[in-house]
């Protein structure tokens, strides 16, 4: 069964449709009740749109397209069913929660910017998403009216507001000499453009801020948490991953080298997982420990990324770790930040406990079946010998368990607490199976995972080093319960930085009004003669020079 | 341009000068549009002057239409802004006073 | 085939017509008249599209005046696409102002019943001078757009707005006196008032550069360019909101549209390298120095005033951007074409979006519309599809201006303007988003009853929001049918241009 291709462009629109119900008075209260549906032609057409299926309005201002390829596929499916969950989830949760600012049209806007991405197929339609997304999710964020999260919407949007004014013109100049706008084309003209390298940059760190690369990070540990649970979930399980995509489709990986570029992708996405890993370790917040989990794992993914920017032919294999990585950590971070919003039964703490089991790559569960794929990225012949990419990886295993370890003790059981059944419950238990089943249902969605028992059983039997010291220091920790010598508080670099203080601002935008109240009076009209007269004097002196 | 137009040329350069400093530089709205009427009238001499564009004959009656409607809209506008700032001062007696804001 | 010979009257004098009708009917008339009046008026733009469709650019002198003693009519392209943009506003702003000023309960005539007419006329005036062709024309239509304004803002009746409404005539008067006496200098020279006629003759010399630059200072107050802007925000902040959105939304355009024309009748080949740089400058100054201020304003309608104040510096940014004669020139002009366009309706949708809260809360001050997105979504949703132009970001015109005009100055290597430019969109983000982030915050009860204001009807509620949303929905169309308003400006475009409907094609 084949679905149309209009369905590519409606799964964007539905979304703003249902933003747009509150215009009808009667309609405004079921808004809510609706959100789970929004996602619904996304998911369908992720699944039923065919491969290749291109649609194109001839009209619109850079003939909008949209096609569906098999990374737009994946990432539809994945995102699509994210915003699902988290739309289901919030049912109930406003109704325990008593809403603050107002929440489902900034989730639906957001969605409809998000959904807009996996398949749009020029640069102006997915800037137009992506803008979407990143300024509507600053109404999640700011969702609370906390100070705290006032706080971290106005850091959020500050670094929102750079990656624009980095992508912008990064893209114009990218069409500057395409022949069209197509993303193919742009990523086919830097070949031809005689230095691409500042406007790759360009485009690169300005979506490398929606992924929280070092040092543009520091955002996303004070935003992620400040929203509600089902806010964090998307903002973590889906948006994250918009950066990713755009790199897939801007960056020219695989088409020629880029070693400086690279090279620096890669250092910066070393720092960027290790040290969020051992920051996440000493945080006391437990989603904001997820969202520090979740730069390492992006980290990751762009470290995957940057050695194929040096050596061109690891391009195909480190994509596809990518994507199966990027799917991976999709559906166990919506789990997970699902989880954080439910009351601490005893249920949920096993069901939490084993879905950090998996995330970590306990051998059997969901992680152990990744790992093949990035084996094969990191074993590969061509891997460049100055980059230890092993053993980056292999820390990064040994981290992650005692982090994960932590984040479950943070949510002390409460036996007086019950798990109710209703739509948060479902959002979370079904997205906790999705990322439990997720090496069956991989191999459909074209992604390289294997559902090997025998692999598994092998490496139950011959385990991972990493593994087993990520274990040995759980068990360390448990025995002596050592207090952390540090503690970094959420939003690391952003207590390190200079204060450029913001009384200093103030007193220079005080000056400024002081000359604008200046200007009412009489030298108001001084400006008016001082600018007619310079009009005279040019005006003039240009006469003088032609007028011979 | 022959020399009596020009020395009326030169002259409402002086007084729209004079003028348009002091509609610039005066505080009081009073005397501001006194003195754009200044400035007004200075601009009028000049473009009366500029009519005579050949030394023999009628002058060029386009320039005296512009004078004309200019003078029109020079009067209506005094004639408002003084209205208007009547009416100001009876708005802003002290049992009038506007919030500071 | 030939046209009609009052077809391009038809949009000056019906507006001016019921004008004066409006003084004739009695005050509960009013709102239904003017709606329908409206709607007349718009109506005349059909006429005028079809023709210049079919037939191109076209030259009426009515009465059978012609050049050089008549005054002469022309409608080209873009003429035709500003006056579009004014049936648009003038529609939304008419249902608006329907709403905003219900009549009075016992018939009796109000203040109120002053912006009838005197909005009409300034409607007539705008326009007139899109269709002008002719230097005297100009300052005619100037001079009544800016004495009906005058009047507009006095509605107000507050201290304030009185105290603006001076400010704004003095400013007018001495800037249409500055601009008159340029155009005699250079009517004693060229020996004529058409643009066209004077556009061929135009040789550099003392008396015609004295007189250009003349009538440059003139447009330049009443386009309200930095630093000559400091009459506007009182102005447009202290009137009442459909007078406001006429103001910020139609008549500074009206300034840069004229300047645009003359300058591409000769004013370029006067002075080709120090203008442009002057006028460029002082648009990217405007662009920050308004930012930076609207980031400091305690009231909503004084951030968007000073929005404007930033805004039009992006307009201004043309005549740098067109001075290289690189191929890109028919792009930056399409582009500014585009700003100034969907500034006009984005600032008018919020300036009626501001209207409704004021009314509804009691007060614009930021500080009582706090939480307000609660309990008025609809008119926040107004004020966020109006931001996003205002912003330049996707999907709205104002994006594709910016677009065009940022691609330009790659093409120049400006990248000090292009830098400006970018700069002046993040100062945009934050005094939006610093009104946004008061908006959105948890609510408390409405103010407004604690304070004694009378709640909106059902009926006025929806008859002020639909009108600003749709003005805000309209800053969207253009990105759906880009090739129309691309064709039209084609009509007659004063310099060459190729294509530019792609961003990737090469202009």
């Amino acid at each position: 069964m084949n679905a149309p291709a209009w369905l590519l462009p409606f799964s964007a629109l539905f979304p703003l449709l249902l933003a747009a119900l509150p215009a009808i008075p009667q309609l405004r209260r079921h808004q809510l009740h609706l959100l789970p549906l929004a996602a619904l032609p996304a998911l369908l057409a992720g699944f039923w749109v065919p491969e290749g299926a291109t649609i194109t309005l001839a009209r619109t201002l850079m003939e909008s397209s949209w096609t569906l390829d098999t990374t737009g596929r994946i990432f539809q499916i994945f995102t699509a069913f994210g915003w699902m969950m988290a739309g289901l989830y919030s049912i109930s949760y406003f109704k325990d929660h008593p809403r603050k600012g107002p929440f489902a049209i900034p989730f639906l806007i957001a969605m409809s910017g998000n959904l807009l991405l996996p398949t749009a197929a020029d640069a102006v339609t997915f800037y137009t998403g992506f803008a979407i997304m990143s300024f509507a999710s600053w109404g999640l964020v700011v969702h609370s009216g906390t100070p705290e999260a006032l706080r971290a919407g106005r850091i959020y949007l500050a670094l929102v507001v750079l990656g624009e004014l980095m992508v912008f013109p990064g893209l114009v100049k990218g069409t500057l000499w395409a022949e069209s706008s197509t993303l193919s084309a742009i990523r086919s003209q830097w070949a031809l453009d005689p230095d691409p390298r500042f406007q790759i940059s360009l485009i690169f760190f300005g979506f490398a801020l929606k992924a929280g690369l070092f040092p543009f990070h520091f955002w996303l540990p004070l935003a992620h948490p400040a929203a509600p649970s089902p806010a964090s979930a998307v903002l973590s399980g889906c948006m994250i991953k918009a950066g990713l995509l755009a790199w897939l489709r801007l960056v020219p990986l695989g088409e020629f080298s880029m070693p400086v570029l690279g090279h620096s992708i890669s250092i910066l996405a070393g720092i960027s997982m290790m040290g969020s890993l051992v920051i996440g370790l000493t945080q006391t917040h437990p989603k904001a420990l997820l969202a520090y989990s979740s730069l390492g794992k992006m980290g990751m993914m762009m470290l995957m990324l940057g050695p194929a920017m040096v050596e061109p032919a690891l391009a195909p294999a480190s994509i596809a770790a990518v994507l199966v990585l990027a799917t991976f950590h999709s559906l166990h971070k919506s789990a997970l930040f699902l989880g954080t919003g439910l009351p601490n039964s005893r249920v949920k703490l096993l069901l939490t406990a084993l879905l950090c089991a998996s995330f970590a790559g306990i051998p059997l569960l969901s992680g152990a079946y990744t790992k093949p794929t990035i084996n094969a990225l990191l074993h590969h012949s061509a891997i460049p010998h100055d980059l230890p990419l092993a053993l980056l990886f292999g820390v990064s295993t040994l981290l992650t368990l005692p982090l994960l370890f932590r984040f479950v003790i943070l949510s002390h059981p409460d036996p007086k607490k019950q798990t109710k059944l209703n739509t948060c419950t479902l959002a979370w238990g079904i997205s906790i199976t999705a990322a439990l089943l997720f090496p069956l249902f991989a191999p459909s969605l074209s992604l390289a995972v294997t559902p090997d028992l025998g692999y598994q059983v092998r490496n139950l039997l011959t385990p991972d080093p990493f593994l087993w010291g990520g274990l040995g220091l759980i068990g360390l920790w448990a025995l002596f319960k050592p207090k952390l010598p540090f503690h970094i508080p959420p939003g690391d670099l952003l207590h390190l930085l200079p204060r450029v203080s913001s009384a200093w601002i103030s007193r220079m935008e005080e000056r400024l009004e002081q000359a604008e109240t200046r200007l009412n009076g009489a030298p108001g009209g001084l400006a008016i003669l001082l600018i007619t007269l310079l009009l005279l004097g040019l005006m003039l002196s240009n006469t003088a020079f032609y007028g011979r | 341009m022959p020399p009596p137009a020009l020395l009326y040329a030169l002259a409402g350069i002086w007084i729209s000068v004079i003028g348009l400093r002091s509609v610039l530089v005066e505080e009081h709205f009073f005397r501001k549009i006194v003195a754009s009427n200044i400035f007004g009238s200075g601009v009028f001499l000049v473009l009366v002057a500029l009519a005579r564009r050949a030394p023999e004959g009628p002058p060029d009656p386009v320039p005296q239409g512009m004078v004309l409607t200019g003078i029109v809209v020079a009067v209506s506008a005094t004639a408002l802004m003084l209205a208007l700032l009547g009416h100001l001062h009876d708005l802003e007696k002290p049992d009038n006073q506007e919030d500071p804001s | 085939m030939i046209a009609h010979p009052w077809l391009l009257t038809l949009p000056i004098i019906l507006p001016l017509a019921f004008g004066v009708l409006m003084l004739l009917f009695p005050s509960d008339w009013l709102p239904r008249a003017g709606r329908h009046g409206a709607m007349f008026c718009a109506a005349t733009i059909v006429p005028c599209t079809q023709w210049i469709w079919q037939a191109g650019p076209i030259h009426q002198s009515p009465g059978g005046w012609v050049a050089p003693l008549g005054i002469d009519l022309y409608l080209d392209g873009m003429a035709c696409l500003f006056l579009i943009f004014s049936a648009i506003m003038g529609l939304g702003i008419s249902f608006y102002a329907a709403a905003y000023y219900p009549p009075s309960p016992d018939g009796s005539r109000t203040r109120n019943d002053l912006f009838w007419p005197l909005w009409f006329v300034t409607w007539g005036g705008i326009n007139s001078l899109f269709l002008s062709q002719d230097l005297f024309n100009i300052y005619v239509t100037l001079e009544l757009i800016s004495i009906s304004g005058v009047g507009l803002i006095l509605i107000a009746g507050t201290p304030g707005a009185t105290r603006a409404a001076l400010q704004y005539q003095m400013q007018a008067l001495i800037a249409g006196l500055v601009y008159l006496l340029g155009v005699g200098m250079v009517y004693n020279v060229v020996g004529t008032l058409d643009l066209q006629l004077m556009s061929d003759q135009l040789e550099p010399g003392p008396m015609i550069n004295l007189g250009m630059a003349l009538m440059t200072a003139g447009l330049l107050i009443k386009a309200a360019l930095f630093p000559l802007h400091f009459w506007l925000p009182k102005a447009h902040a202290d009137a009442t909101a459909p007078v406001s959105a006429v103001l910020s939304g139609l008549v500074v355009t009206v300034a840069f549209v004229m300047l645009t024309r003359i300058w591409f009748a000769g004013l370029h080949r006067l002075a080709p390298f120090l203008l442009p740089g002057l006028l460029g400058g002082l648009g990217a100054a405007g662009i920050v120095w308004g930012g930076v201020l609207a980031l400091r304003q305690h009231r909503l309608k004084r951030v968007l005033a000073y929005s404007t104040v930033s805004q039009i510096g992006y307009l201004f940014l043309v005549f740098a951007l067109t001075f290289h004669d690189a191929p890109g020139q028919g792009l930056v002009w399409t582009g500014a074409v585009y700003l100034a366009i969907s500034h006009g309706l984005a600032k008018g949708a919020a300036f009626m979006a501001a209207g409704y809260l004021q009314k509804a809360e009691g007060s614009d001050r930021l500080l009582t519309l706090k939480g307000s997105a609660r309990r008025h979504p609809v008119a926040v949703m107004v004020l966020a599809v109006a931001s996003i132009n205002l912003m330049g970001l996707p999907p709205s015109t104002g994006f594709i201006g910016k677009w065009m005009m940022l691609k330009a100055s790659f093409y120049t290597q400006q990248w000090g303007l292009a830098v400006v430019m970018l700069g002046g969109g993040l100062l945009a983000a934050a005094y939006l988003f610093r009104v946004f982030e008061l908006l959105l915050q948890p609510s408390g009860p409405s103010r407004g009853e604690e304070a004694g204001i009378l709640p909106l009807t059902r009926s006025q509620s929806i008859w002020m929001l639909a009108p600003a949303m749709l003005l805000a929905l309209a800053t969207l169309v253009p990105v759906l049918f880009i090739t129309l308003p691309e064709a039209l400006l084609r009509i007659g475009a004063p310099i060459p241009f190729t294509t530019f409907i792609s961003p990737g094609g090469t202009p």
